[in-house]
């Protein structure tokens, strides 16, 4: 399938992080795709159902913004959707608590801010199948300069995740 | 020993248990997930579990419930798989393709099923009952408040069905409709033979799928027997389900759990669905008479569901399944049933006598304990499978 065929869903909670709706913009400028932000009030069941509906082939996620969807015993839902998942943080690991440590299926990657070490970080969460550290993409504001390069960063990731990912 | 799991994505009633004696046991192991589209073909999937099984070192890998790409990934890298399965059938289209891969070690609890795969010559598939985790569900205990909301005369957990009989059937020419609606009317009344793969003979699965491109010569769908039995067992599943639930609850209590409520129950209470884990256990507890309807395609095996009820404690009341028969004295340690009117008289008779009820239920309860804990059977799994447990 070609990358402009793909039906991408970025899940983002602006409840909890407020940079999640200009971040997303700048991400699907470069990929396309939808945004769902997890932090409105629309039931969480209606939501999951939502996403599973629009049969996505690529789930990207903020801070773990999908991760607030859970079946009956606790497990991710989104693990039964399937997927490709990419879970990007721009937090350190410890930022997430036990959330990072929920099972993640082999179809999810988990990308962390540059500055962590890569291994320790593997090894302390080995639970998680695939991390990987993220290109440096700035949080702040639109005009901020540090943003400048947000948009080559980002599509030199979505390259490589669509590599990885079989896409 | 080091282990690898692999879970189904949406999660296996037995696996908290299964990886909880494996703890006790010490042997380390990692859980991987997935979920597929394809259980047959996935090219993602193989590259990246072969890529785990390669970043270390493992001595098997395990799962509940069969896999066949993890038993491609496995037979390549010469890594024993072991699966021990709950679901019955299987799910597994063209199993065999890949069943006697060297290195699979396939435990199914059904025992004429798994007969039939060693006739079909799959010496590595064995016959396992499952088990229950008594002291964890002896551990759960109900509030006033949840015994109030549970207590009931009888209650069921399970599915009411969806079949697809009635779409197949919509698709047949008028012998094949009159031939499978004998075929079904004469299963509904046996309890513990299942002789529709039998009668699904190969000229009339051909006569059906013909018909199927004689009404859309366009077609590319060729129903498989398997589909088609199953379909069957199913439509005489949900059938004897509410039959039974109905009359029952013109006389008594009667709580269904279910994902979904059916319009044809009339007078019984739908209770919504109740977690596995949790309520399930209080459920049982809480029931004077705990049903067990077995899905009609299984054979002689005893269910999960049975044996969630025994080991909660629960009264039992069961259709009949051979197994059940083996290990458990009926009117002892359980209760089985032959007919709808035995159930019912059955149910009527236990529902009276709370004494007898309770200490069937105590029997049943210490004789599941004994002899089908995890330890045991796993015991035996990793046994047979030439490992040390």
């Amino acid at each position: 399938m070609n990358k402009s065929e793909l039906t991408i869903t970025y899940l983002i909670n602006t409840k909890e992080y407020d940079y999640h709706r200009r971040l997303a913009g700048d991400f699907v400028s470069v990929t396309g795709g939808s945004v769902i932000d997890m932090g409105d009030e629309t039931d969480l069941g209606l939501r999951y159902h939502e996403i599973e509906n629009v049969r996505p082939d690529v789930i990207i996620t903020f801070d773990l913004a999908g991760h607030i969807l859970r079946t009956g015993n606790d497990s991710l839902s989104l693990n039964n959707i399937y997927t490709k998942c990419a879970h990007i943080l721009f937090h350190s690991p410890d930022h997430y608590g036990c959330d990072l440590r929920a099972r993640q299926n082999l179809s999810m990657f988990t990308y962390i801010p540059g500055g962590n070490d890569i291994d320790t970080v593997r090894a302390e969460f080995s639970e998680v199948p695939n991390i990987d550290e993220f290109v440096p993409v700035s949080c702040k504001s639109a005009g901020d300069p540090e943003c400048k390069e947000n948009a080559i960063n980002i599509k030199r990731w979505w390259d490589n995740f669509c590599k990885e990912a079989m896409l | 020993m080091k282990l690898l799991i692999f879970e189904w994505a949406a999660g296996t009633f037995t696996y908290n248990d299964i990886a909880e004696s494996f703890s006790r046991h010490g042997i380390s192991y990692k859980t991987v997930s997935y979920q597929f589209n394809n259980k047959n073909e996935d090219e993602f999937f193989e590259r990246r579990f072969t890529k785990l099984l390669k970043d270390d070192s493992y001595d098997a890998v395990f799962s509940v419930n069969y896999f066949p790409l993890v038993a491609v990934c496995c037979h390549k890298n010469s890594i024993p798989y072991i699966s021990w399965s709950y679901d019955n059938p299987l799910d597994v289209p063209d199993i065999e393709k890949t069943l006697g891969l060297v290195g699979n070690h396939v435990f199914l609890f059904d025992r004429i099923q798994t007969e039939g795969y060693r006739r079909m010559g799959y010496t590595n598939v064995y016959h396992m009952p499952l088990a229950v985790n008594c002291e964890r569900l002896e551990r759960i205990k109900l509030t006033k408040q949840e015994e109030r909301l549970y207590t009931s005369d009888v209650s069921f957990v399970g599915r009411m069905y969806d079949s697809m009989f009635g779409h197949y059937r919509e698709l047949m020419d008028d012998y094949c409709k009159g031939y499978i609606d004998s075929v079904v009317e004469a299963q509904a009344k046996i309890f513990g033979y299942w002789f529709v793969n039998e009668m699904l003979t190969e000229s009339l699965m051909k006569r059906v799928n013909d018909h199927f491109r004689e009404l859309q010569p366009d077609t590319q769908f060729v129903l498989p027997k398997e589909a088609l039995a199953y379909a069957v067992a199913a439509q005489i599943t949900k059938n004897d389900r509410l039959i039974l639930l109905n009359l029952l609850a013109k006389r008594m209590k009667v709580n269904v759990y279910s994902w979904t409520n059916c319009d044809f129950l009339q007078n019984v209470n739908y209770m919504g669905s109740c977690d596995y884990y949790g309520q399930m256990t209080k459920v049982f507890k809480a029931s004077a008479i705990n049903l067990n309807i077995t899905l009609k395609i299984l054979q002689s095996g005893i269910p999960l569901r049975a044996m969630d009820i025994l080991g909660a404690g629960g009264f039992l009341l069961s259709n009949y399944q051979p197994e059940l028969a083996e290990y458990f004295v009926d009117g002892q340690d359980v209760v089985m049933y032959e007919s709808m009117e035995d159930a019912m008289e059955k149910a009527i008779f236990y529902k009276e006598h709370e004494e007898i009820r309770r200490r069937i239920a105590a029997n049943g309860h210490d004789k599941a304990a004994v002899l089908f804990s995890y330890d045991t059977q796993l015991c035996k799994i990793f046994e047979t499978s030439g490992l040390a447990f």
